[in-house]
């Protein structure tokens, strides 16, 4: 059907009002089934992927995750070249990208997070462009603020329908939040979902929605759930890190956060959310409750919803599968995009509402600058993560770490990699001492009031020296291999090669 | 006062706990060559605890060494080596008699005048652990002036007694009571056995009571998060200070007056409850004055 | 001390070394180490190896440290013992360890 008798009446200008297009006929609604498509392939022929575009995936299968090599390899075989990767984390089941890489599929990568083989490659100069690394805060606003345009983004979801509503809260790799697809999902030109399963119109709540979705191709398998994420996180016994949560409970306490009402967030490592279990001691004694949780939601923290302890949780990531079945089930448990936690772009955002937030470090410097992202040999092995987001937003910023690990000192003269800047860190809680940012004098005295062990940062590097004699300096040649990008976008620190490592 | 309200057990042959176990704040540690260590690594594990006493800081926390019985093949190198790494005492095992310690003294005598240390300040610590040892505790309490404490082991001496471990400790009743008696006829500490249980905290609690009562002055823990509960039995409660105080200020009026009747609330105080005042504020670490 | 076998001593765990002694058929002493804290402590893992077995009297020998993050206390603990068995000596001479 053609044209209504109104066609020709209609003048294609009104006056005092100004061009306007006529009525042409009404399109029928395409089908329901017209963004399913039979294979990856087709799916990307209909997205018009090609060479030099920008794609971009979520990490919230962690090490289970099977989409990045899959559609990597789809890609690779349409001789696709100049790829831009842009990932919201990459872990060590990447290392196949070594390969693409290699051959000129991949040219540009950045991501949060790097481990692995494939982090060893890059650290050894495997790539021609520095990888550039960005904090969970720092990519939201990227995408959200336009500097970092997706082409393509390919979403692997546990579940979705056949219009595009997609959940991570359900089916058989449920991973819970899809808090950073999000972001991915309502900026991309095109958006691609793999899902595991189609389930019948409509999936809600849905985290990503049908307005979004180009595209939908099902899969077997999205990831190996045992990658995904175990049943419960499991409460830290070492009794080292037992130590250093409790320190760092009763620092907090000291401060004066632990009042009703009050706001936190852990990050994950055995001591950091081990602070959970203290704090939560600390507030059933003394009938305090906290407003909010914040981040990646373990089961730590939804013990504390259920029982009434915090008022509600905003998830990012669920770190288990107790958070995944808490986010499906339970109202006070919500999904958070990735802006919403922490984009320092936009008008406001979680992190910035913080009382207290409890990170993990692998170094840490005299001036509390925190490295979580270069390891002691200057390879790439880990992750900024909401690290400098957090630590920016909080009003006490609380970072936790062993002295030594094996015969590492966590307290060095100069971090090998700045990742969080030491201004935005107020205490250094080790398992031999606290260490307090002399910006904030008003708090050494009261954790000295409290009886709690304050220590010079200086006497904690020597005590660890003690132990471990004086490391020899890393040596890097003039190749950068990353960029590490501050929250705002301005680049904090430059990531060297290390000197012996080669292609 | 030296309080031995807990002493924390070290496996020997462990050398990232061996470091710095002194972190979680025992009275005492107690790094372990002779239960904790399988026959083919004694050898191993005393060069690790030889290091630990030599190299390694532990803050002013006293260092004991639980040594291999001299009827092994171990002991006596044990001694040896602890004695020369510099170790605050040495714990005998399976003590049945005044001539166990008679040999050890020897042995860490020997040892001092080798490794030229003070004659004399090697202490000792013997745990008894069969109904032999037991019945023998008075000669064993004041068998040596290096003997600083005597300890129960539960576990052997249970079944040395054809019984086992219960919840109420019934067993074990006599034997303990016989133990602190003895220890204070000798004026030296009691120290009670280790509860293994790690995950029932209120039967360790219930021991820890129980201890304290009968008069022990400490108990041996074999886990960091037995501490703080140990410490929290065997220190005074706050009520038990605020009157340990007052009396102990009254005392000193007394004395200052010249006078020697201690008066309270209108009451008169005895010697010994004077003294058990003294003992609670020490036990908190208030300096007595 | 005289190497007269192959012996071991010490585990693979986080903070522990283990460290092998062979016999040297060339005579002297040969050293190898292997592990992630070489790469800023090796010099000094080194040194305290040689001294260590200066002390214990070991000339001849074929030495291999597989280090998982050991203080040096470890690395001489472990180096002592592996040399006592290999040697076939009970009793260390303490006094030169000390």
């Amino acid at each position: 059907m053609s044209g209504t008798r109104n066609q020709c009446a209609m003048p294609t200008h009104i006056p005092n009002y100004g061009p306007i297009e006529p009525f042409m006929g009404a399109h029928k609604a395409a089908e329901g089934s017209a963004k399913l498509f039979a294979s990856l392939d087709a799916a990307l022929d209909a997205l018009g992927a090609h060479s030099g575009m920008t794609v971009s995936f979520h990490h919230h299968f962690r090490e289970g995750d099977l989409i990045v090599n899959m559609v990597l390899e789809a890609l690779a075989r349409r001789g696709l070249r100049d790829l831009s990767l842009a990932p919201s984390s990459l872990s060590s089941v990447h290392a196949p990208l070594i390969d693409f890489i290699k051959d000129g599929t991949i040219r540009r990568i950045r991501t949060s997070g790097l481990r692995g083989p494939l982090a060893d490659a890059i650290s050894a100069g495997l790539m021609d462009e520095p990888i550039l690394i960005q904090s969970h805060g720092g990519r939201a606003r990227a995408i959200d603020g336009g500097e970092l345009v997706i082409d393509l983004a390919v979403l692997g979801v546990p579940s979705c329908d056949e219009r595009g509503n997609a959940s991570g809260a359900f089916g058989r790799s449920a991973c819970g939040s899809l808090g950073y697809a999000m972001v991915d999902a309502r900026n991309a030109k095109k958006v691609l979902l793999l899902s595991e399963e189609i389930v019948p119109y409509p999936l809600a709540p849905a985290s990503i929605r049908q307005d979004y979705v180009d595209a939908i191709v099902a899969i077997d398998s999205v990831g190996d759930p045992s990658g995904i994420g175990k049943g419960a996180t499991r409460m830290t016994r070492d009794p080292r890190e037992l130590l250093i949560a409790g320190n760092a409970a009763a620092a907090i306490s000291a401060a004066g956060v632990i009042r009703q009402g009050f706001s936190l967030q852990t990050g994950s490592g055995g001591a950091s959310l081990a602070v959970v279990r203290f704090l939560r001691e600390m507030m059933v004694e003394r009938g305090v409750k906290a407003s909010f949780a914040l981040g990646g939601i373990t089961s730590q923290l939804v013990r504390l919803l259920e029982e009434g302890l915090v008022g509600a949780l905003f998830d990012v990531q669920s770190f288990d599968l107790d958070a995944a079945r808490s986010l499906a089930s339970n109202p006070g448990h919500r999904e958070m995009d990735a802006s919403y936690y922490a984009n320092p772009g936009l008008k406001g955002c979680a992190v910035d509402a913080l009382d207290v937030v409890v990170l993990s470090a692998m170094e840490v410097d005299l001036e509390l600058n925190v490295n979580v992202i270069t390891g002691s040999d200057g390879v790439i092995r880990g992750a900024s993560g909401g690290h400098c987001d957090t630590a920016a937003g909080a009003a006490l910023t609380v970072v936790v770490a062993p002295l030594l690990r094996g015969r590492l000192p966590s307290v060095v003269d100069r971090v090998t990699t700045i990742v969080t800047p030491g201004e935005s860190v107020d205490l250094l809680v080790t398992d031999r001492g606290i260490a307090v940012n002399p910006r904030r004098p008003e708090l050494a005295e009261s954790l000295r009031g409290a009886g709690l062990p304050v220590r010079d940062i200086d006497w904690l590097k020597r005590l660890a020296e003690s132990y471990t004699g004086i490391p020899r300096p890393l040596e890097f040649d003039d190749r950068a291999i990353a960029l590490v990008e501050y929250r705002d976008g301005t680049i904090i620190d430059l990531i060297r090669r290390p000197k012996g490592l080669s292609r | 006062m030296k309080l031995r309200r807990s002493m924390l057990y070290v496996p020997g042959n462990a050398p990232s706990m061996l470091r710095d176990a002194h972190i979680y704040g025992p009275d005492s540690l107690m790094f372990d060559l002779e239960d904790a260590v399988s026959p083919r690594e004694k050898d191993a594990a005393r060069h690790l605890v030889f290091r630990a006493l030599k190299d390694y800081d532990y803050e002013g926390v006293e260092r004991v060494v639980r040594i291999n019985g001299l009827d092994t093949p171990h002991g006596l190198e044990d001694i040896a080596a602890v004695v020369a790494g510099g170790v605050d005492a040495v714990r005998l095992p399976k003590t049945d008699g005044p001539e166990d310690i008679a040999e050890v003294e020897r042995a860490v005598e020997a040892a001092e005048k080798r490794f030229k240390r003070e004659p004399g300040s090697v202490k000792l610590i013997a745990a008894i652990e069969t109904a032999r040892g037991i019945l023998a505790v008075k000669e064993i309490a004041s068998a040596s002036p290096r003997l600083i404490a005597i300890a129960i082991g539960a576990e052997d001496f249970v079944t040395d007694m054809h019984t086992s471990r219960s919840a109420d400790g019934v067993e074990l009743l006599t034997a303990r009571s016989l133990l602190v008696m003895a220890a204070r006829a000798a004026g030296i500490m009691a120290l009670d056995t280790v509860y293994s249980s790690l995950g029932d905290e209120e039967g360790f609690i219930r021991e820890l009571r129980l201890a304290k009562q009968l008069g022990f002055d400490g108990k041996s823990v074999i886990h960091p998060s037995q501490i703080a509960l140990t410490h929290a039995v065997f220190m005074p409660s706050a009520d038990e200070l605020a009157k340990a105080r007052r009396i102990v200020a009254a005392a000193a009026e007394a004395e200052a007056k010249g006078s020697g009747v201690v008066a309270l609330d209108g009451k008169m105080i005895d010697k010994p409850i004077v003294e058990r005042a003294l003992r609670a504020l020490a036990l908190a670490g208030e300096a007595s004055s | 001390m005289e190497i007269v076998r192959e012996d071991s001593a010490g585990t693979a765990e986080s903070g522990d070394a283990r460290v092998t002694v062979r016999p040297n058929p060339n005579g002297g002493l040969a050293l190898e180490l292997r592990g992630p804290s070489c790469e800023r402590y090796g010099q000094d893992i080194r040194l305290v190896a040689l001294s260590t077995l200066a002390a214990l009297g070991v000339a001849d020998a074929m030495v291999s440290v597989e280090e998982k993050g050991a203080l040096d206390a470890t690395i001489q603990a472990r180096l002592a013992a592996a040399c006592g068995r290999a040697a076939g000596v009970g009793s260390p001479p303490w006094e030169a360890l000390l």
